[in-house]
Order: structure tokens, then C-alpha cells, then sequence
């Protein structure tokens, strides 16, 4: 990919396909800043890769989107581990910053305390809906690792979800 | 059960990036991030190999003779570097204590977070002031943009967080706890469960959880500041003895943010007396520490107390505990 070609073919992916990739990213990351700059990082990293990627240029993009998301932004330390750490001995500035207003966003605050990998596997396979083995194939890791990440990821969140959980079902009960 | 729960999380993700919009000059922005880069790569190659030819001139000046240091230098460093371990253990044995309640206050203001190769952000932070003791604690917040005429000084939230519940089995970090929330603006009130604690698969060493609850970004939102945070960063070598200064007319040791923690910078200032935390400043906050005993009166602060005539609202936390 020459310079003024590579850059067409970026502008022609982000005009296509930005919006669901950005959607991803937002996932993989947790917030839509975030969401961006992984984005950003990697659509650089496809400018990096150049001429030698090999296929389709949008699965090259979302391969090096989990997988900055699963490891490697994390271990270059660029990831900003926005840890959902309030305690009571950690008081907040503002108390309802971390606050839940209903189920659906629980559900997300708590997709973002996994561990990135168990996330990573969650939005693959419940938000792209690929196939265990196509899951498998993304992240570069086993079959039996997406499994058993995708089945603690999932009980983990219902776990941590539960109050909200009863909090439905007793409004569901009422009305 | 289990299908339906998967479909609400899809849900979820759905509502979550509704309203997701790609925006303007994204690529673009890539590709000169990409230039930048490479002109820095470029730019770091040369000046390497300027490097390695200075260096070389300047053995070939000394003939590679290696620094020679006095016996009394080395001496004296010897005894600071004594000197500045007690003074780091000391604090870290102070700020593990448990039996004070820790009085933290916050002025107003306004704090500038500078980000590379973006605008810096401006966070105000409001005034307030939390008492901490064991599970529990309490805070005032004083948003003066929040504040009615008429009630010139008046806390606008006052937040309890306690007690704490059960820890959840699969995460023994996190605990829900019980939130109640008074809002004197809109004479309200509010109670509801918080998830609190560490989220667990978190980053394992003290430094890099000190380093996560100073990430800059987080400026104006949460700020972490507590006697576990500080006790984090002593613990990883994160505060190194930088000298006297005085507080406020008192007497204080300062502690500086050691590479370990870089940046945001961090300055902690504790009392040679106690060894407790009197200040800390991060990357411009600034929280101010008192250690009060638990006598019944200090208790009571840890206690919210709901004015009569506030109306109750659902809460913004989570069900009602």
C-alpha cells in the first residue's frame, strides 16, 4: 500500500464501517473517549502494517482492536485502567459518579471491572456473535479459553449484577 | 435463565453505543499521529548515534576514569538513605493504623490535566470534606453552582457509605454497600446499593494500582486519595524522602512521586511527629488530612441524618438496601 493509496483506503473503511467499529471499541474499552483512542491506535497500527497486511482490511482492524484491548495496550501501559475503585475509605469527590441509574447500565459498569481478556470474549461473542471457534481465531488463543472465559465472564457479571437482578424482578412483581 | 441474560447484555450493549457517532477527521487524525511517529522514530535514531559519539569523545577526554566519590560522601548518603527509610516505614506504619478517623478536605479548585498530543482538560472540583473510619464514611460536598440563594454555605450532598454487605463469592474484593444520599439543592434524599471495593483482575502490584487511581483522566471525577492509596504508594517505593518544609506554620517531612509512580506528580507531606499524612498534592489536587479520635462525638460524623421534610427519590446507585 503506497502512502496516498493507504490513505484512501483508510478514509473509504471509516466512511463504511467506522460507526460498528467504533461501537466495538466503545465496548472493548468501556467509554466512548476511550472507545475512540482505541480506535485511533488502531487504525494507526493499520497504517503501521501497511503493505503487508494480507486480506481484508476491516479484519485486520478488528483482530488488532481486541487484541490491543486483550493485551497489548494493557502491557505497553497506554491502557488507562479506569478502575471502578470507590470504597469507603476511598471517599468520592462527587458521590454519584460510579452510579448505576438502571439495570442496562449496571450491566456495562460491570463489564468494565472484568479482567480485559473475559471482555473481550464477552463482546465477541454476545456483540459480534461469532462462533466459539471464530472467537478463538481473533484473539489467537484455544477453543477451551474462549469457552471457559465467556462462561466466568458471564456468571461473573450475573453475580455482580444480582441486586439489580432482584431490584427487576420485584418491579416486575409490583406492576 | 441463562439465554435470557446473555440477551440482556446484547441489550445492553446495544443501548450502551446507541447513539455512537464516528467523529469528524478520525483518519486523518491517524495518519498524522502516524507521521508524527515516525518522524520521532526517526528523530530518536539520530540522536542515538549523536549519543554514542559524545559519549565516546568524552572517554576518550577522562581516558573512561569512572567517578570517584569521597568517603564521606558516601557516607553521608548512607545515612540519609537510612534516614529516609524510617521516615517511609514510619508513615506506612502510621497510615496502616486503624483506630483514627481520617478528616480529609478538599478546597475549591480548579486543576489543569495536560494530555499528550490533545487539549489540556479543566476540572473543577468542588469543595468538600469526608470522614473515614473502619467500613464507613461520610462526605459533604459544597458545589457552589448547585447552591440555592439563601443558603449560602450549605453542604448541597451529603453522602454515607455503609454498611457494608456481604462481599459477592465470585469477587471477595468487591462489596455492595449502602449508600444514602441527601440532597439539600433539591431537598431530596436517596438510598441504594454501590458496588465498592477493587475490581478484582485488577493490576497486581501496590505501584500499579496507585498508578491506575492517579490516572489523570480520572481528574474531577474520583479522586482515590486515602490513607489505603497512600499507603499503596510508600509500600512500592512509589515516595521517596525529598525534605523539611513547613504546612500551614507546621513542621512536615515531604515525600516526592519516584519514578515508579511518574506521572501524575504526587507530593505527600507528613508530621514528624506522628508520621501521619498532613497534605498530599496530585497533579495539582490538593486534600488536606486531620486524624481525629473516635470519641462519640467524631462518630457521629460518620452518620448521615435525614433534615425532616425531605422527599424521598429513587436512587441513582442501585435498588434500595
Amino acid at each position: 500500500m503506497q502512502d496516498a493509496d493507504a490513505a484512501a483506503d483508510l478514509e473509504r473503511l471509516v466512511a463504511d464501517r467506522g460507526e460498528q467499529l467504533l461501537r466495538t471499541a466503545v465496548l472493548l474499552a468501556g467509554s466512548h473517549q476511550d472507545g475512540e483512542d482505541l480506535l485511533q491506535a488502531g487504525l494507526e497500527r493499520l497504517l503501521r502494517r501497511g503493505r503487508r497486511i494480507e486480506g481484508s482490511l476491516e479484519g485486520y482492524l478488528r483482530r488488532t482492536l481486541y487484541n490491543l484491548a486483550a493485551d497489548g495496550w494493557r502491557r505497553q501501559g497506554a491502557w488507562r485502567r479506569k478502575l471502578p475503585v470507590i470504597g469507603a475509605s476511598q471517599p468520592p469527590a462527587e458521590p454519584d459518579v460510579a452510579a448505576a441509574a438502571d439495570l442496562r447500565e449496571a450491566l456495562m459498569r460491570i463489564l468494565r471491572m472484568l479482567p480485559p481478556r473475559q471482555r473481550a470474549v464477552i463482546v465477541l461473542r454476545y456483540w459480534e456473535q461469532l462462533s466459539q471457534a471464530e472467537t478463538a481465531a481473533t484473539l489467537g488463543c484455544s477453543e477451551g479459553a474462549v469457552k471457559s472465559s465467556a462462561s466466568r465472564g458471564l456468571q461473573r457479571m450475573r453475580d455482580l449484577a444480582s441486586p439489580w437482578l432482584a431490584a427487576e424482578i420485584e418491579q416486575e412483581k409490583a406492576t | 435463565m441463562s439465554g435470557e441474560f446473555e440477551e440482556l447484555v446484547r441489550d445492553s450493549m446495544e443501548w450502551f453505543t446507541g447513539d455512537v457517532r464516528v467523529p469528524a477527521g478520525l483518519a486523518g487524525k491517524a495518519r498524522r499521529n502516524h507521521r508524527r511517529r515516525l518522524l520521532t522514530v526517526r528523530a530518536a535514531v539520530a540522536a542515538g548515534t549523536a549519543a554514542v559519539l559524545s559519549a565516546a569523545a568524552v572517554l576518550a577526554v577522562t581516558g573512561g576514569a569512572s567517578g570517584v566519590r569521597g568517603p564521606d560522601t558516601g557516607a553521608r548518603r548512607a545515612v540519609r538513605a537510612q534516614a529516609a527509610a524510617y521516615v517511609i516505614k514510619r508513615a506506612e506504619r502510621a497510615v496502616s493504623t486503624r483506630s483514627l478517623i481520617v478528616e480529609i478536605s478538599t478546597p475549591e479548585q480548579v486543576i489543569t490535566t495536560e494530555r499528550p498530543g490533545k487539549r489540556p482538560v479543566r476540572s473543577f472540583i468542588p469543595r468538600s470534606v469526608w470522614w473515614a473510619y473502619h467500613n464507613r464514611s461520610r462526605g459533604e460536598v459544597f458545589a457552589a453552582y448547585l447552591r440555592k440563594p439563601g443558603q449560602p454555605g450549605a453542604a448541597n450532598t451529603d453522602t454515607e457509605y455503609g454498611p457494608p454487605g456481604k462481599s459477592l463469592p465470585s469477587s471477595p474484593s468487591l462489596h455492595p454497600y449502602t449508600q444514602t444520599t441527601i440532597n439539600y439543592s433539591d431537598r431530596t434524599w436517596s438510598r441504594g446499593t454501590q458496588l465498592t471495593g477493587l475490581a478484582s483482575g485488577s493490576p497486581g502490584t501496590a505501584c500499579e494500582l496507585v498508578k491506575a487511581m492517579t490516572d489523570p483522566l480520572l481528574a474531577g471525577k474520583v479522586f482515590f486519595t486515602s490513607p489505603s492509596f497512600i499507603h499503596g504508594a510508600l509500600a512500592c517505593g512509589g515516595l521517596s524522602v525529598t525534605g523539611r518544609t513547613r504546612v500551614d506554620g507546621a513542621a512536615a517531612i515531604k515525600l516526592t512521586g519516584t519514578r515508579r509512580l511518574a506521572k501524575p506528580p504526587i507530593t505527600l507531606y507528613v508530621s514528624p511527629a506522628t508520621y501521619l499524612p498532613i497534605r498530599i498534592v496530585i497533579g495539582g489536587l490538593r486534600e488536606d488530612y486531620r486524624w481525629l479520635a473516635p470519641t462519640a462525638a467524631n462518630l457521629a460524623m460518620l452518620k448521615v441524618r435525614i433534615p425532616p421534610g425531605f422527599r424521598r427519590v429513587k436512587s441513582t446507585a442501585g435498588p434500595s438496601g
